[in-house]
């Protein structure tokens, strides 16, 4: 499959800061795809390299198969929806949106019907000769969206574009993004750092920490194959098992990873642990539990009775919850 | 919210009468002045009125000459201290570098340094430099605290706007003479034509750095300061005087006024 950009370890340091540090990366044509991690990490770095905002200080980036080296942001099919929205506040939505096709040229008329057409896309009919000041959050967020859309890039980049909506309104958007992603087939790289969101919109993640990439695979292997520790603690709270505690368990001397629902509870079970937290989410109680020299958490869903506070419980595993991770870097 | 909501007790009002007063009174004499009979002294009550200043006012050419001088001055001065007043606002406001502060504090020095200072390091500036005083010199004076207006309003307006949106209208196509054009001046369009209003309202009524810097030239302050000490046709002196505080009052009105829209729509983006 093509690649829409890649990434031949491009650097970006900052003095000695490495924000982006050798890292390379392969996004395909037509994929959503997400970089994931906490502030700092690099994903935004990363995603500004792509809109040509930055410049690595070493390696290479293809868009499209083409080289990026010297490509000011204005000659680059890439636009950006960012974290700000960013809508000029001097125009009206409709200005807003027919942007980038003024500078293109486009004659008034027909820019002013485009804009339209890419309002209605993102369910904001009519809504024009607003000013962005007049319109909420969610409403601006699409208008950035109809802004960046309207230029038909090849590739979209997102910089955390739901971080400013409330819960509700951020898993609509959520859907929407999907959808709006598929029926284009426009290559989208969304930044995040909200792994729920990454694991249930994109085809693929990246899992960034400290300018680096630390794995990259779909949703699934993320979540149930975590490469290093840190995929494991940041992608849905793992339990990380040091490598000395799973020799001394398997015999394999590496860090493994056990994830909290994989942990069950009850008499026969083949390890002993103390209950040393509880705290009730609804759904489902999360135990903290002592095992040996690590501390465990654990699930109990609704409905099943839940050990108390300070007692002794037997808990166990299958043997292939148990997920052997490299070092990592 | 009681405590202003509370009608003002008849003391805090008599006072604030009183502070308008010795505000505006004096003010307003300088325009009773100007229709008075008597123009040898400034006489109270006024012997009888008139409106014939006005015609001597137009006939008399070194008031033309003054008034064509001091409306140059204010133009040049304040078409250098836009230029120059905002870029140094684009430098300081959207980049880091070494010094940034300093550049900043050095800027705003001219109108906090007394304007006496201003003028003695001028004009031993200019005579060290051997540059015979001329209308070039006094622009040059009045530039340097025009810049600190301009730099001041535009500074702010910039700080105010994001910097994505630049990045976004780079991102949506547009070179940076196309952002200049459509996102960078509309944004900060009205706190540049604000600061330039109130330059040329500086510049125009200026006399300190004036006297340091003029050669035989007057500017229509300086030529008003001239006219008081002769007995004769003084109320010309207030019938320009009355020109002067519309030519100033009427920018510094217009600035007010655009910068507090301006402020609405900056703060909107946000």
């Amino acid at each position: 499959m093509q690649s829409a950009v890649l990434f031949k370890a491009v650097s970006r340091l900052y003095g000695d800061v490495r924000a982006v540090d050798a890292v390379d990366l392969d996004v395909r044509a037509g994929e959503f795809f997400a970089m994931l991690g906490p502030s700092g990490s690099g994903k935004t770095t990363s995603l500004r390299l792509i809109a040509g905002f930055e410049l690595p200080t070493a390696g290479e980036i293809e868009i499209f198969g083409e080289s990026a080296k010297g490509v000011p942001p204005y000659r680059r099919n890439v636009n950006t929806v960012f974290q700000d929205y960013a809508l000029f506040p001097h125009m009206s939505v409709r200005d807003n949106v027919a942007y980038g096709l003024m500078i293109a040229g486009m004659g008034k008329k027909q820019r002013h019907a485009k804009a339209e057409e890419t309002l209605e896309l993102v369910r904001l009919p009519g809504y024009g000769d607003r000013a962005p000041s007049a319109l909420s959050g969610g409403q601006r967020q699409r208008v950035a969206l109809a802004r960046a859309l309207v230029n038909q890039p090849k590739v979209l980049l997102l910089d955390e574009p739901l971080g400013a909506l409330d819960l509700k309104l951020r898993e609509q958007m959520q859907e929407e993004l999907k959808s709006l992603q598929q029926s284009l087939g426009i290559t989208f790289i969304f930044v995040t750092h909200d792994q729920g969101e990454a694991l249930s919109m994109a085809d693929r993640v990246a899992v960034f920490n400290q300018g680096q990439v630390q794995q990259v695979g779909t949703p699934e292997e993320i979540y149930q194959r975590p490469d290093t520790p840190f995929v494991a603690d940041f992608v849905g709270s793992s339990n990380v098992l040091p490598a000395e505690l799973v020799r001394e368990l398997t015999g394999v001397a590496a860090p493994a990873s056990l994830r909290p629902e994989a942990i069950r509870i009850g008499q026969g079970e083949a390890h002993a642990a103390t209950v040393n937290s509880l705290s009730y989410t609804g759904a489902v109680t999360k135990l903290g539990l002592q095992f040996r020299q690590i501390q465990l958490s654990a699930l109990v869903p609704a409905g099943m009775p839940v050990p108390e506070r300070g007692t002794s419980v037997a808990i166990g595993w299958d043997r292939t919850a148990l997920h052997m991770m490299g070092q990592g870097k | 919210m009681s405590a202003y909501s509370a009608k003002a007790p008849l003391g805090l009002k008599i006072a604030a009468g009183a502070g308008l007063a010795f505000l505006h009174l004096p003010i307003l004499l300088i325009f009773v002045y100007a229709f008075t009979t008597e123009e040898k002294s400034y006489q109270w009550p006024p012997p009888g009125l008139t409106m014939k200043w006005f015609a001597v006012t137009w006939n008399r050419p070194d008031v033309w000459e003054a008034l064509y001088l001091s409306l140059q001055v204010a133009a040049i001065s304040t078409a250098i201290a836009v230029v120059l007043g905002s870029f140094c606002a684009a430098a300081v406001a959207k980049s880091r570098f070494f010094g940034r502060e300093a550049v900043s504090l050095m800027v705003i020095l001219p109108i906090a340094l007394p304007g006496i200072i201003t003028g003695i390091a001028l004009r031993s500036a200019f005579h060290l430099a051997d540059i015979p005083y001329s209308m070039w010199t006094i622009i040059l004076g009045h530039a340097t605290f025009c810049v600190v207006v301009v730099y001041n309003n535009a500074v702010a307006r910039f700080r105010r706007t994001s910097g994505s949106l630049i990045e976004a209208s780079m991102d949506l196509g547009a070179n940076g003479f196309q952002t200049l054009r459509y996102v960078i001046l509309p944004n900060i369009g009205t706190a540049l034509l604000a600061g330039g209003m109130l330059a040329f309202a500086l510049s125009f009524d200026e006399v300190i750095v004036t006297t340091f810097t003029a050669g035989q030239q007057a500017t229509l302050p300086i030529w008003m300061l001239e006219e008081l000490v002769r007995p004769r046709q003084r109320p010309v002196t207030n019938v320009v005087a009355m020109v002067v505080v519309l030519v100033t009052f009427l920018p510094i009105l217009g600035a007010y006024y655009l910068t507090r829209d301006g402020d609405k729509t900056a703060g909107h983006g946000k």
